[in-house]
């Protein structure tokens, strides 16, 4: 596995092969799948509670009619910048692809990278950092350690 | 306070409740991050000096204090901007939440 992520003026250079390539753009389908199902497990880490105190349930159901339309609408809109950048990625070497992601794109690639790896946190159960479950979905670990891979790199990339 | 600016006594006793009353409600609303197992330490140090301008040494404190106690007040504001600091804080995957000290 080759993502490799290069910093330059105008944002950054992400390469990768055709089956990574691939992959990342299976992700957008599925979350907007699940953005759009509230009865999902996971939905609720992606959308959690701003209020703990019982006594502000009037308070958080305010925010929620407030805010949740916006942060869902920014989540979309995360999934449509991705695709559509992803889309343009061309070759650039043997059996690698590249393409250009400005700084909103680069974010909204963060953003999904890490939606993806919540919703599969949850999915396999992951409760403590030190924990892993001996009953693990062996697929969705490896793709979530794929992922966290990716984005651990990404943020580095991104801290300089 | 200096031994001369305890002269009016009669002012401070009318000025205490009102002084009381002013800083329960006025008491600024606390913005917590909450430990979880998923976001990456590097991530958590990204988003709160995105969010909230901090500096890397910071971002770092903090994101080691929600690491090793579970929990860390990342930054406090009236109730409207103590929302909207959640909401951001939401839009990047972190869990938070806000409460009101005492």
């Amino acid at each position: 596995m080759s993502v490799t992520f290069e910093r330059h003026s105008e944002g950054m250079r992400i390469s990768m092969s055709e089956t990574e390539l691939k992959l990342l753009l299976e992700l957008p389908q599925q979350l907007r799948d699940l953005y759009d199902n509230p009865l999902d497990e996971a939905y609720d880490r992606l959308f959690p509670r701003a209020y703990l105190d019982p006594t502000e349930e009037k308070a958080e159901s305010e925010w929620q009619e407030f805010v949740h339309p916006d942060l869902h609408r920014q989540r979309l809109d995360a999934l449509e910048a991705v695709t559509s950048t992803l889309n343009q990625a061309g070759p650039v070497g043997r059996n690698l692809v590249g393409v250009d992601f400005d700084e909103d794109t680069v974010n909204a690639l963060l953003s999904v990278l890490n939606d993806a790896r919540l919703i599969l946190g949850s999915r396999i159960g992951l409760n403590d950092e030190s924990e892993v479950r001996s009953d693990l979905d062996p697929g969705l670990y490896a793709a979530y350690q794929w992922l966290s891979h990716l984005e651990g790199d990404l943020v580095e990339t991104l801290l300089g | 306070m200096s031994p001369e600016d305890e002269g009016a006594l009669g002012t401070q006793i009318v000025l205490e409740p009102e002084l009381d009353e002013f800083s329960k409600t006025d008491r600024p609303w606390i913005v917590i991050v909450w430990n979880d197992p998923v976001n990456l330490m590097s991530y958590v140090v990204y988003v709160l000096q995105k969010i909230f301008g901090y500096s890397r040494e910071k971002a770092t404190r903090l994101m080691m204090q929600v690491h090793h106690e579970g929990k860390a007040a990342v930054a406090e504001g009236q109730r409207e901007k103590a929302e909207a600091d959640v909401a951001r804080l939401h839009s990047f995957g972190l869990w938070a939440t806000m409460e009101h000290p005492g």
